[in-house]
Formats: structure tokens, sequence, C-alpha cells
């Protein structure tokens, strides 16, 4: 008789796996191998007949693709409903149910939070804080990026491998688009800071020359913002700052 | 107006929300998809994904109106989860007319897919019904996100020959 619940240990590897989701990205199943990786310790639990366990593995390995944060929710969910299947509460198609529908909308909430609000804001938190108090806080910044995004895999793992589907609610009551809108205009605020910051000193430094160049290279990096969608031009954006420290950098040579 | 249709096996994700929205303007998203629209975790994880000021409806492919679709002042984008979809809502009465860009985003690989751009896997079956598609006038493309060259009809055959 296999038992019902998948014990604490067994959870807290799961999560541990969940940290290497992307590890095995492939073409044609995407997160499948990190998935099936991730949530073997309690499919191995669940299913001790190596037949039924087998079953159970080759369903996991089907495609997946989610934001690597927010699948943590997507693998808590998972167990919750294997835990149903194992029993003979729920038709095997459970768990694959809950994984098709949750990835693309999670992976659009985690795109949207992580990769276009937290982590642009908390790179120009570093970068506007290096200018003022130097390296510590490019570190601050980094830890503050890891603390939030760590917390909230762990909550969300936990609030789905309890709830299930009630996993929604919770999500929803942490209002991470309107989190996201909000970190996006204080990381332009910041950005708007960390440039005059850079003005004021080139030109204290260099001249008014190395000033208007860093006023030049803070409005094409503002433009490329404006211009673009929201995921590619960071790298137009960093092609253009680099330009324009090295122009910055010749006027200061030669004056 | 309906600035696209889009196959994506994974419906409404960050790629639609992050890169095709901002590009077309779009004001209206609608899903037509059967399974999804009988699926209350569905509808509440989409209706949470997307910006609140942006609509999302989620009903089933029949139940859709291409026609007033195509009429509305506003720009709309179509989401279908398969190629076999596109077929259906041309069935259902969907012309050139009212949607002339039918986008193929997200395909997964399965049995009898080949491989057609990095996220496109598709059947023979599949490049028939885009063939018969490009025949009726429609321009059908392959890439999943706007800033990837589109594959066009020519280019999707050319490669499925060419795959493995």
């Amino acid at each position: 008789m296999s038992p019902a619940r998948v014990p604490a240990r067994t959870l807290a590897r799961v999560f541990w796996r969940c940290l290497f989701l992307q590890a095995a990205w492939n073409r044609r199943g995407m997160q499948n191998l990190g998935f099936a990786y991730a949530i073997e310790p309690a499919l191995a639990v669940l299913y001790p007949e190596p037949a039924r366990r087998r079953e159970a593995l080759e369903r996991h390995l089907q495609f997946f693709n989610c934001h690597p944060f927010m699948a943590a929710a997507i693998v808590g969910g998972a167990i919750h409903h294997e835990e149903r299947v194992a029993a003979g509460e729920e038709p095997a198609s459970a768990p694959i149910r809950y994984k098709a529908t949750l990835q693309g909308p999670l992976a659009a909430l985690g795109d949207g939070f992580f990769w276009t609000a937290l982590r642009p804001f908390c790179g120009a938190l570093g970068a506007a804080g290096a200018l003022v108090i130097g390296v510590p806080a490019v570190v601050a910044a980094i830890v503050l990026y890891d603390v939030i995004h760590f917390s909230l895999r762990l909550g969300l793992f936990r609030a789905a491998y309890r709830g299930g589907d009630a996993v929604i609610p919770v999500i929803a009551r942490l209002g991470l688009p309107l989190a996201a809108e909000r970190l996006r205009a204080a990381g332009v605020a910041l950005c708007g800071v960390a440039a005059a910051i850079v003005v004021l000193r080139g030109a204290g430094a260099a001249g008014a020359a190395a000033g208007i160049v860093a006023a030049l290279a803070a409005g094409a990096g503002y433009a490329a913002l404006a211009r673009g969608a929201r995921l590619l031009p960071t790298a137009y954006v960093a092609a253009l700052a680099g330009i324009a420290a090295a122009v910055a950098g010749h006027l200061h040579w030669s004056s | 107006m309906i600035s696209l249709v889009r196959v994506d096996n994974r419906l409404l994700h960050g790629q639609v929300l992050e890169t095709w929205l901002p590009r077309l303007g779009v004001k209206e998203v609608v899903v037509a998809d059967d399974e999804a629209a009988s699926s209350g975790l569905a509808r509440a994880a989409m209706t949470l994904c997307v910006p609140p000021e942006l609509p999302v409806r989620i009903e089933p492919l029949r139940a859709i109106d291409f026609g007033a679709l195509a009429a509305s002042g506003w720009p709309v984008l179509v989401l279908v989860r398969d190629v076999a979809q596109l077929a259906e809502a041309r069935a259902a009465g969907l012309t050139p007319a009212q949607a002339p860009r039918l986008n193929v985003g997200n395909v997964h690989f399965g049995p009898g897919r080949r491989c057609v751009t990095p996220s496109v896997f598709l059947s023979e079956d599949e490049i028939r019904t885009l063939r018969e598609l490009t025949a009726a006038g429609f321009e059908v493309e392959a890439r999943s996100v706007p800033t990837e060259a589109p594959a066009g009809i020519e280019e999707i055959e050319r490669r499925y020959a060419a795959a493995r």
C-alpha cells in the first residue's frame, strides 16, 4: 500500500531539484526533463511498484515550459494531484491537465514580473547605488533580488502542494501585474537618477563635453527603451552605452 | 479588426503578452479554445495573467463571431491551440478579409512532426492545411516573436522537406 502523502523531506528534495529545472532544456520538450527530474523523488514515494512509477515518470516527460520561478507552483500542484492519483481519487490525466493549463498563464506572469520588472529594477538599484556607495550596493541589489524570488518560489511551491488548483487565488492576491508596473516605474526613476549622477560627475571631472556625451547616452538609452518592446532591445541599449562610454573615455583622456 | 490569428500550443503566455501585444497595439485578446473555455482553472489563470485594462475572452471556437471581431474598432489578437483549428476557424466563416495574417508561433514536437523553426514542429497534414489557407488568400507565417524573421509557406515547406 503506497502512502497517501509525500513526506516533508521528499518535498524539500523536490524543491531543491526545481532549481535545476532548465539544466536539460531542449527544443523538443523544453523543460520536460527538468520537470521529470524534479518530481521524481515524490513519484518514487507515491508509486513503490516499478511499473506504476515508470508510467508516472513517463507522463511527466511530456512537453513542459514555464517561467523557471513560477514553475515551482506547478511542480507543487502536480504532486498535490499525484497524491490523489496514487490514492485512486483522480484519473492519471489530472496532474497533466494541471501542468498544461497553468504553464502558459504562469509563464506570462513570471515574464512580466521577474524578467521585465523585478530584475531591471534591482539592476537599476544596483547601478544607481554603485555610483553613490560603490560595490556593496551591487551585492545588496543581488541579495534583494534573490531573497524576493526565492521566497516567492518556496511560498508558491508550498501553497500549490497544499491547495492544488487553489494556488490561483493565492497568486491573484500577490497582485504581480500591478507590482510589476510599479517596479518598472521605480526602475525607470532610478535609471534617471543614475543618469543625472553620471552627467553631473562627467561634467565636473572632464568638462561640459563629457557631460553632454553622458546626457546623450542617457537620452539614447531612454529612446531605445521607449521605442521597443520590453524584452529584446536591452542588447542595443547595452551596445549604445558601451559606445558612449568609449567616446566619453576618449574625451576624458584627451581633455 | 483582427490584427493576428496565432497558433500557440500554450495559448496565452509571456511571448504573447510581452512581445506581440505591445507590437500590434492589441486592445482585446480572444482565446478560441474548447478545452480552455470549459476549464475553470484555465479561465481563472488566463484572466489573472493579463493587465487589468486588457479584456480577455475565452470561448469555444464555434462560439466566436469572426465577422464581429473584424468589425470592432480596435486591434484584436485571436489565439488557437493547433493548426487544425485554423482550418476549423475558416470553416466557421473566417475570411482573409477579416484576418489577413495567420501566425504559427509555437507547435510542440510530436509524432510525425518535423522541425520548421526552433519553436514550430509540423506534420505533413498541418503543412497541407497551411498551404490550403495560403491558397484561400491568407498570409501564413511561422515565428514565435515579432523580432524573429518570419518563415512564409514556401520556406516552411522547404524546411520540412530538409528536416529529418
